[in-house]
């Protein structure tokens, strides 16, 4: 192609007009063209809202015939059948309606006589009751009338009758979702109340999916408590904490019993530092709810059950230049007594629970002398909230089935999932990376396994009793450990790629190597051999939040150590007490999974 | 106000509603768009326009507005003196139309195939090649009669120059 023209400026600012103009002329033609298609729209729009309203008021009256068809014959059933086996009411007599506000069905049921009005479908007359199909759809009249009493009909007259005996399963004025409705039977069970409801649809029997009649609950929480613990003889010990869970039976609305356990920790102050004494009591609970079919109750709650001791605490008591150590730990029976009210599917209680405190009386020092076994009970009055999961209630059911249909996004499906995590803590310096795999439940819950390579920065600032300056800067190294642990998470919200959670870890750690020291006691005339490991109980609580495949949680840890100390051939084991601080770790985790997609959703 | 009447004297205002849109925004798509949106708005309202007596000062504030509007959604560092810019005189060459149609008295002037092709290029925006295959030119020919119609025109041009100033 050739190039163009050498073109006079002239000339070239005159066809500049021309192309202005060309560009003008086609925007003019663009916007009248909008408004052509707009004005177009408007009347097809005009249109279809014609035909629309044509069609509409064709089918009301289509129905209209219908309905004065029917209750022509109704009418002719009523009036021209006097043979007909018609049971009065027993105080009043029958009552003639007009014709335009009778009868959308009638007929003996148990011997009562029930008229509706086709209006607005509550009763005319207190002594004509009102047909309520608890199950299934709606009689039509194409449907035979009953003329024999049927053994699943109940007649419940107006003074005696209690609604809470369950003929309207949910008469809270709040309805359950209906979304949890299985389909209902095709068997009609007939049931004359007098309880007038302005509702067109049918009611249908429904539970409570938060106390799910003959199905099992889980429930997941955490108190905390004021000790007063009596006759303790040195001082006292500070407010405890617990997280635990209970798996429940619901034998009625009403009532429901259980099994549970919960991690039970409390801190010993000894003057100038802490020790943690842990204990998991094992316990039976039993629930009674004052209002069973409301979602809000208050109820009242008892637990009774053994505390089994995790660790154990040890104090130094020194004597004219001697000493001894005294173990405490938490053990004994457990028993608690509390009130609360649940809201859906949270629980709040508070009371009172007994514990107690075991001091076995071990001496732990040649020179000193045995002391008895104290056992202090304590009173700890207790807040306590707890979420109830229901994941065998029909609401469960249909969440398995929106997860059979697909209907749950990849990050929150259910099926076992392979989280990686590494983390980084403080207080003292400590670092972790490892794997959890854990198994997805439908609600917002998943439990797991896991174990991590776990390193602390130790300094023997923690060695055995912290508070002795002169066990201070003996040695510094890495102690490194692997914990393996039980991994439980809660997730606040579901389905959805974003969701805080709280994280709960509890298990053991195996030491992998082990820090020594020496040092002469000039206070004891001797040579104190010390080794130090990072083995016992392991525990994390957390925080986080997760987005998609990553989360980030901050928690608290807590890993008890084995301790030893050596001297003139007698050895102290003081395994228990924590000797790595409590670290505040921070914890990123990557969720691969779900590793086998049960149900395979991605939407 | 029905279609018609809005297409007479409201779409007719669309080059200066445009200059004065440029002039605030320094865009000639964004000021495109105001303008589209500004006329829509005013076609949605078209009842209240009977109403308005001088159309073409209420469609020239409603795009300054709208303007307005897109400057502030644009976050400017700076703030927007909005009152300056409501006030500011509107530069809307009033000669525009009469410029044309001397132009277009000059094209007319050219051979049928010359003016057509200049029409074409110029009013209608085409190219080259789509010219070339509308009326089934080679390139060689299309160059030609192009250099051919701007000697003509730069020769009608000189004649209508010699004619006024002969006028004179």
């Amino acid at each position: 192609m050739k190039e163009d023209n050498y073109i006079d400026q002239e000339v070239q600012d005159m066809l500049d007009i021309l192309t202005e103009h060309g560009r003008i002329a086609r925007r003019q033609q663009q916007l009248s063209a909008m408004i052509d298609r707009s004005t177009a729209l408007k009347r097809r729009r005009r249109w279809l809202w014609a035909i629309a309203a044509v069609v509409t008021l064709s089918v009301a009256v289509a129905l209209s015939l219908n309905s004065n068809k029917n209750q022509s014959e109704s009418m002719v059933l009523t009036m021209n059948e006097p043979n007909r086996e018609m049971p009065q009411v027993a105080d009043e007599p029958m009552a003639m309606l007009p014709k335009d506000e009778i009868v959308t069905r009638e007929g003996p049921v148990d011997g009562t006589q029930h008229i509706v009005d086709s209006k607005y479908n509550h009763v005319k007359s207190s002594a004509f009751a009102e047909t309520v199909e608890k199950e299934g759809q709606r009689p039509s009249f194409d449907e035979p009338l009953l003329t024999e009493p049927t053994p699943k009909s109940e007649i419940i007259e107006s003074e005696d009758f209690d609604f809470a005996a369950g003929v309207v399963e949910n008469p809270s004025d709040e309805p359950f979702e209906s979304q949890g409705i299985e389909p209902v039977s095709s068997e009609i069970n007939h049931t004359v109340t007098n309880k007038k409801t302005d509702s067109v649809a049918p009611i249908i029997k429904r539970e409570n999916p938060y106390r799910p009649k003959n199905k099992f609950t889980l429930r997941v929480g955490g108190e905390i408590a004021r000790n007063s613990w009596r006759n303790f003889p040195y001082p006292p010990i500070s407010p405890h904490f617990a997280l635990g869970l209970a798996f429940d039976y619901h034998f009625t609305e009403y009532f429901s019993m259980g099994l549970g356990a919960e991690w039970f920790g409390v801190s010993k102050y000894h003057g100038s530092y802490h020790d943690y004494l842990h204990a998991i009591p094992v316990y039976a609970d039993l629930k009674l709810n004052f209002w069973g079919k409301k979602n809000y109750s208050p109820f009242l709650e008892t637990r009774l059950g053994y505390t089994i001791p995790l660790n154990k605490a040890t104090e130094y008591f020194p004597t004219n230049g001697d000493g001894f150590y005294v173990d405490y730990i938490l053990s004994g029976p457990y028993l608690s007594l509390g009130l609360g009210c649940s809201m859906k599917r949270s629980n709040l209680s508070a009371g009172v629970v007994y514990s107690h405190v075991i001091q076995p009386g071990k001496l732990k020092e040649s020179f000193g002398f045995d002391i008895e076994n104290l056992i202090n009970w304590g009173t700890n009055f207790y807040i306590r909230y707890d979420y109830t999961f229901s994941p065998f209630s029909d609401e469960g059911k249909r969440r398995l089935r929106q997860i059979k249909n697909g209907k749950l996004n990849e990050f929150d499906s259910d099926g076992f999932q392979l989280q990686l995590n590494v983390a980084g803590g403080f207080r003292p310096w400590c670092y972790s990376a490892g794997a959890v795999l854990e198994y997805k439940f439908p609600k917002r819950f998943s439990v797991g396994i896991g174990g991590d390579f776990r390193g602390v920065n130790f300094t023997s600032r923690e060695w055995g009793n912290g508070g002795y300056s002169f066990y201070q800067n003996l040695s510094k190294g890495q102690l490194l450990s692997v914990p393996v642990y039980g991994d439980l998470k809660v997730h606040f919200w579901e389905n959805k790629p974003f969701s805080p959670f709280v994280e709960y870890r509890l298990g053991y750690a195996f030491a992998l190597n082990s820090l020594t020291a020496t040092h002469y006691d000039s206070y004891m005339y001797g040579l104190i051999y010390y080794e130090t490991r990072h083995q016992g109980w392991y525990s994390y609580l957390g925080i986080g939040v997760t987005y998609n495949h990553s989360s980030l949680s901050l928690g608290i840890l807590g890993q008890n150590g084995h301790h030893k100390e050596t001297m003139w051939g007698n050895t102290n084991d003081l395994s228990g007490g924590y000797m790595g601080g409590h670290p505040f770790e921070l914890r990123y985790s990557y969720k691969i999974g779900p590793l086998a997609k049960r149900h395979g959703g991605v939407k | 106000m029905d279609n018609e009447t809005f297409k007479k004297r409201i779409i007719q205002l669309q080059p200066s509603l445009q200059k004065v849109a440029e002039s605030i925004l320094n865009d000639a798509d964004q000021a495109t768009d105001a303008v589209q949106d500004t006329l829509l708005k005013i076609w949605d309202h078209r009842r209240r326009m009977n109403r308005v007596s001088n159309l073409e000062g209420y469609c020239v504030t409603a795009v300054k507005r709208r303007c307005i509007d897109l400057l502030h959604e644009q976050h400017p560092s700076v703030p927007i003196d909005e009152e300056a810019l409501m006030l500011a005189d509107t530069v809307v060459d009033d000669n525009f139309e009469e410029r044309y149609q001397q132009a277009r008295a000059l094209i007319d002037q050219l051979p049928e195939r010359q003016r057509e092709i200049i029409l074409m290029k110029y009013e209608q925006e085409m190219p080259n090649s789509e010219i070339e295959k509308a009326l089934q030119l080679s390139s060689t020919n299309l160059y030609t009669i192009l250099s051919r119609a701007y000697k003509t025109l730069r020769e009608a041009m000189d004649r209508q120059n010699n004619n006024c100033h002969e006028r004179r």
